[in-house]
This record gives structure tokens, sequence and C-alpha cells, in this order.
């Protein structure tokens, strides 16, 4: 039996990214999110929205995206579920802030 | 001679269990994760567990059947380290303390010292991470860098998922549209990218495509100016 060759080394993450680029917007909230949990800590979405002041739906668009890209993930031990940063999520947000630190 | 080899085994299978938990955690750096005093103490307790299980089923002289002498003792020996590893992992019961539902077993312990495993491997591995990427991505444009960097390295590594690939685009649009500076960008750029395919590569991947990702100089060097071709030749 004949062997597909492989087709896809990287097309897959180039695709993706090209598909965003033409439907996204920038946004920093991602990333605010991640600082505030890499500063505060563990925390569920209500204590979240009132840390980083962010409007309910453009919070929880946020989340999804850093859900999606492995960085934060929900803590379902606990009753209403805490947000948490994943390990890479943590070594990210350490280095935007020492980076801001650095830089201010 | 066979008891000891016996003994042996039964530790090895508990210790390898361990570790390939551990390097499926830290899949870019496997060396790096089994190289701590938390990842070491992890791995004994694996063996400890599977010894400790083959103590037990000669104690009470299970056989499982096998009648013929060697073949029982490697019975034991398979079983002892498969299933400690298996009753280590488990939960009995789940707790509720306040809000919180706590999982109640040989896992908890387990579970606790991962923990310590992850914040040694971190901690270790947070300060060589962070000066080898301020190094590797010191002078590498973010824009010229984004799609590029991570395509050859992908190219490279040739056998990461799909779904993978997928994660990882999704890290960098979040950073493409952040509102940051450029240096930051690549920065993240580099730890995201080494994450995925490990400090080696990226190296390898930065030295390789060289010039092309660093930013456009305005001022081009007398040895750049020399090598472009003449406006009319």
């Amino acid at each position: 039996m004949e062997n597909k060759p492989k087709s896809d080394d990287f097309g897959t993450f180039l695709e993706s990214v090209q598909r965003s680029e033409k439907r996204e917007t920038p946004s920093n909230i991602p990333m605010r999110i991640m600082t505030a949990l890499s500063r505060f800590g563990t925390m569920d979405l209500l204590k979240l929205m009132a840390v980083v002041d962010i409007p309910p739906t453009e919070l929880l668009e946020g989340f999804i995206s850093l859900q999606a890209a492995g960085l934060v993930r929900i803590d379902e031990s606990v009753k209403r579920g805490v947000i948490e940063l994943t390990v890479e999520g943590v070594q990210m947000a350490q280095t935007i802030i020492t980076s801001e630190e650095e830089q201010a | 001679m066979d008891a000891i080899l016996e003994w042996l085994a039964v530790g090895m299978i508990g210790a390898a269990v361990g570790a390939v938990e551990l390097i499926s955690r830290y899949k870019d750096e496997p060396d790096n994760a089994l190289n701590s005093w938390p990842a070491v103490f992890y791995l004994l307790i694996n063996a400890l567990a599977s010894a400790g299980a083959l103590g037990l089923i000669r104690v009470f002289n299970w056989d499982f059947g096998v009648s013929e002498a060697g073949a029982a003792g490697w019975t034991q020996v398979i079983l002892a380290g498969f299933g400690a590893m298996a009753i280590l992992r488990a939960s009995l019961f789940t707790v509720k303390v306040g809000a919180e539902s706590v999982p109640i077993g040989p896992s908890r312990f387990l579970e606790a010292l991962l923990i310590a495993v992850d914040q040694g491997v971190d901690r270790k591995r947070a300060q060589g991470r962070s000066a080898v990427v301020s190094k590797v991505m010191r002078d590498i444009s973010f824009e010229k860098a984004y799609l590029a960097l991570p395509s050859y390295c992908l190219a490279l590594m040739q056998n990461l998922p799909q779904a993978e690939q997928e994660q990882f685009a999704r890290k960098i649009n979040l950073i493409r549209n952040a509102k940051m500076s450029p240096r930051i960008k690549s920065l993240l750029l580099g730890l995201a990218l080494m994450n995925v395919v490990g400090e080696g590569v990226l190296k390898a991947a930065v030295e390789h495509l060289g010039e092309d990702l660093k930013p456009a100089s305005p001022n081009p060097s007398p040895a750049r100016r020399s090598d472009a071709r003449p406006p009319h030749a």
C-alpha cells in the first residue's frame, strides 16, 4: 500500500494565523487578563471582571481566546469555577510584567 | 540473583511510569524535567510504591494462578509494578470542603508531589529561559518573524500535530494583536516557540534565518552598501 506524502508540516499554523489576520482586531484584553491573574492569583470570572475593569462580553471573548491558546484554564473542582493561568500562561505573564517594569 | 533482578525490575517499572509522566508534562525539555531534586524524589516514591506492592504480594504469597516458580515471580513483578502505579493514582472518594471538591486517596499525595516537581522544574527553567530568550530574540523583529520563524521551526520539527499547531497559532495571534512594545512581542514569540520546539531548535532557526528576521536598518553598514548592486549596473 502506498503511503500518502506528509502534506502539512506548518500549513495548519500558517492558515490559522492568516485566517485570523483578516477577522481579528487588535486587543489588549487577553494580556490584561493574564497579567491580572499573575499579579492577584486565581479568581472567578466575577472577581476578574472587577479587577481588570472590562465589560463582560469583551472579558468573556478575551478569556475564550486565552483558553483556546492554552494560556488559562478553569479549575472546575471549585463550585463557581476559578480561572487560573497554565504553566505557559504564567511564563508569558511574568515576561510581560518583567519587561514592562524594566522599560518603566 | 533472580530475586535481586526482580526487585530491581519492579523498582524500574515504577520509576519508568513516573518518568514518562514527568516527561509528558515537559515535552520540550525532558532532560530538564527529570534533572531536579523533586523529580528524583517523585521517581523514588513511584519505585518504592512498586517495591512495596511486590513486598506485600510476596508476604501474602499471591501467585495469581501461575504455578511455575520463575514465571510466578515475574508475574508478581509486573502486577506489582503497574498495580502500584494504578493504586497510587486513584482517589477513593471526594469530600466537599467549603465550595471545593477534594478528592481523597493516594492520588492527592501524588498531586502534591507533582506540584512540587512543577515548581522545582519551573523555577529552574524560568531562570535559564528568560536569559536564553532575551539573548536569542534580542535583534529579532516581531513583524518579520511571527510567520517565518514559527513556520521554519515547525518544518524542522516535522511532526507537530495539527491541533497543537492551531493552539500555537492562537498564541501568536494574541501576541500580534496585543498593544505592547515590539520587543516584548518578540520575547513572547521566542518563549512560545521555545515551549513547543525547545531551545536548540529555536537557536538554530534564528541562526539560519539570521538577517531576514532583523529590523530593516535605516543606515545600512558600509559592508552591506558595498554588496549592493550599483543603480545603473
